[in-house]
């Protein structure tokens, strides 16, 4: 046990070296260049020389990317091209912003979803079920930047009730909460439901209740006890795609959150600023990814077991493809 | 389900006509289809509906005007752009950014997952681990990025749109592969000196076209919200081409004056994902029994 969560966290560093590589090589493909675009309109050889030499960018790329890494473990994201200050001073100090939207959002999701999830299950095909579900395909098919403008035109614009740009205290996070939970709780609800479904029809389920058992002892004792364990890997899996999908939500709000500032970078064609941005945010993706990979060997019996005793059992877990 | 065609033999339908079977009897997956062929025949015949050249000439006396004004059935916009014909060039944009990107990750990811089953070893190992490092980047700001290297542009969209969908292609058709590669028929054939090749065109894409089709509706779908999405935070296509998402991003700025340049495309893109995406749910219920009503 021990042994699979220190094999899982040695891999974390290697995965975000590769990550790194990957997305200087990406955003390297750009054909214009940076000291170009920093530079006025008039401007002489030594101008440019020394531009090309204040950001490192007179090395060759290889040498660039070193440079960029060795300086990350150091605290150091670079300087951004835009505002030239230190990328770190403008990203890090937005991170809390935007892990407490996506905390405040997965909150009301665990908190209505899973009820929620678990009444369509039990009621199924009931009018309950179906309304929701067709709510849920709905809300859940559309791209959260439209929900936010529909809200924002609704509640901002024709009934001013909430203020629909930027940071103004706590009414502001009303509307960006409320866009960003909903296509979430939409597909949330739809898993839990299938999850709680795939229980409802095992046989210990209709042992328990032919035995006798009240029926809600049935549904949370034996059904939903053992729905569980994918929803917990479901939980994870939403948080860590709400990290990147908040970027979307922060733009339609002006929200000042990590996304608001990875597209205000790109705008800008701000390499730096990108790129600190990117590494964060899959920082936060493996992370949760991490979290649930324990999370999942810790909750699961039949796991747990298998890395107590032989080999064997490790094997299994690969081929099943749980996880790694 | 079979039936004798008359010189005594037993004909059996194809997989797909069974599933068309299944589908035809479903009003809401006819209703969905009908939606989407007519979406698909807008785009091809956008020039007959409404000439290109009024999507994009701006008439400063036309500024801003609301729906039914003669002349604009759905009003104008900010430059005194048509609406209406924006939209139906929107259409012929959306589907062709969704359509070729989605057809190409598919494509490819599905000889990629091929390769991985049927050859195993260091190339599956290597193509897994690659897979791995992409996935772990967010979908849409791995795309942002890679549109923001390449800059504006249908192609450059096309690429980043392709890029991203890659990884999760490519897992679902390995771990189906991988199943498929433990049927016995499968080992007979090895047993017997089939070369791999012949294996993955014979056996596994065969057993492939459900999950082929079904990952290959809902990426489209997928890739049409990308895309509207990106063109919305002003990257993907260049400028004066009609697109949903910079059509939203352009009516925000004037939405306490007219607020139809956010309601039109925003109604248009939500009918577009809605039945885009129950089409996808009705082919697999019809294609995959099985899952139908649990997910």
């Amino acid at each position: 046990m021990a042994k699979y969560i220190i094999k899982r966290i040695i891999m974390v560093p290697i995965l975000l070296l590769l990550i790194a590589m990957l997305v200087f090589f990406l955003l390297n493909l750009s054909a214009a260049d940076p000291v170009l675009m920093m530079l006025p309109s008039q401007y002489t050889q030594e101008d440019y020389d020394a531009m090309a030499e204040r950001f490192g960018l007179d090395e060759p790329k290889p040498v660039q990317f070193v440079n960029w890494v060795t300086g990350i473990l150091k605290g150091d994201f670079g300087t951004s091209y835009k505002s030239k200050a230190p990328v770190s001073e403008e990203v890090l100090y937005r991170v809390p912003v935007s892990l407490k939207l996506a905390l405040i959002t997965t909150f009301f999701m665990l908190l209505i979803g899973i009820p929620m999830g678990v009444m369509c299950a039990v009621k199924q095909y009931s009018v309950f079920d179906n309304i929701v579900n067709v709510l849920a395909k709905f809300l859940g098919s559309i791209p959260g930047f439209w929900l936010g403008l529909m809200l924002m035109l609704v509640f901002s614009v024709n009934l001013k009730w909430l203020p629909a740009f930027g940071m103004k205290g706590w009414k502001s996070w009303i509307l960006p909460v409320f866009t960003f939970l909903l296509p979430y709780l939409a597909n949330y609800l739809r898993q839990v439901r299938s999850a709680m479904l795939d229980c409802i029809r095992q046989d210990y389920v209709r042992t328990s209740r032919s035995k006798g058992q009240k029926e809600s002892t049935v549904i949370f004792r034996d059904a939903l006890k053992n729905a569980l364990l994918p929803i917990i890997t479901l939980t994870g899996g939403t948080f860590a795609s709400m990290i990147g999908g908040a970027v979307m939500i922060e733009q339609v709000f002006a929200f000042p959150g990590i996304g608001y500032k990875v597209l205000e970078g790109i705008n800008n064609r701000d390499m730096p600023t990108i790129l600190a941005c990117t590494m964060i945010l899959a920082l936060f993706t493996i992370g949760a990814q991490l979290v649930i990979d324990i999370l999942y060997a810790v909750v699961d019996p039949r796991i747990r077991s298998s890395f107590a005793g032989a080999k064997k059992g490790k094997k299994q877990i690969k081929e099943a493809g749980g996880v790694g | 389900m079979a039936k004798a065609d008359g010189k005594g033999r037993i004909k059996k339908r194809g997989q797909m006509a069974e599933a068309w079977a299944r589908m035809k009897t479903q009003p809401i997956a006819v209703i969905s289809l009908v939606v989407v062929l007519l979406m698909v025949v807008i785009a091809i015949f956008a020039d007959l509906i409404v000439p290109y050249s009024k999507a994009i000439n701006q008439v400063a006396a036309d500024k801003l005007l609301p729906p039914f004004t003669a002349g604009h059935i759905l009003g104008t916009d900010n430059f005194g752009r048509d609406i209406f014909a924006r939209i139906i060039h929107g259409t012929r944009t959306a589907l062709e950014i969704g359509i070729i990107s989605a057809g190409a990750s598919i494509v490819v990811s599905t000889i990629l997952a091929c390769l991985c089953a049927t050859i195993g070893g260091w190339v599956d190992n290597i193509i897994m681990r690659f897979i791995d490092v992409v996935s772990c980047i967010p979908s849409l700001v791995m795309a942002l990025a890679i549109c923001a290297a390449l800059g504006n542009g249908v192609p450059q969209l096309i690429f980043a749109l392709f890029f991203t969908g890659l990884p999760m292609h490519t897992k679902m058709v390995r771990s189906v592969s991988l199943g498929v590669a433990k049927m016995d028929y499968e080992e007979s054939s090895i047993a017997l000196g089939a070369k791999s090749s012949y294996i993955m065109g014979r056996h596994l894409i065969p057993n492939l076209a459900s999950v082929i089709i079904i990952n290959g509706t809902a990426q489209v779908s997928m890739n049409i919200m990308m895309g509207a999405t990106l063109g919305f935070v002003g990257l993907g296509v260049k400028a004066p081409t009609p697109e949903w998402g910079t059509m939203l991003a352009e009516g925000l700025n004037y939405m306490m004056r007219n607020q139809y340049m956010v309601l039109v495309p925003g109604l248009v893109l939500a009918i577009a994902a809605l039945f885009i995406n129950s089409l996808g749910d009705c082919l697999r219920d019809a294609l995959d029994p099985q899952l139908k009503g649990r997910a």
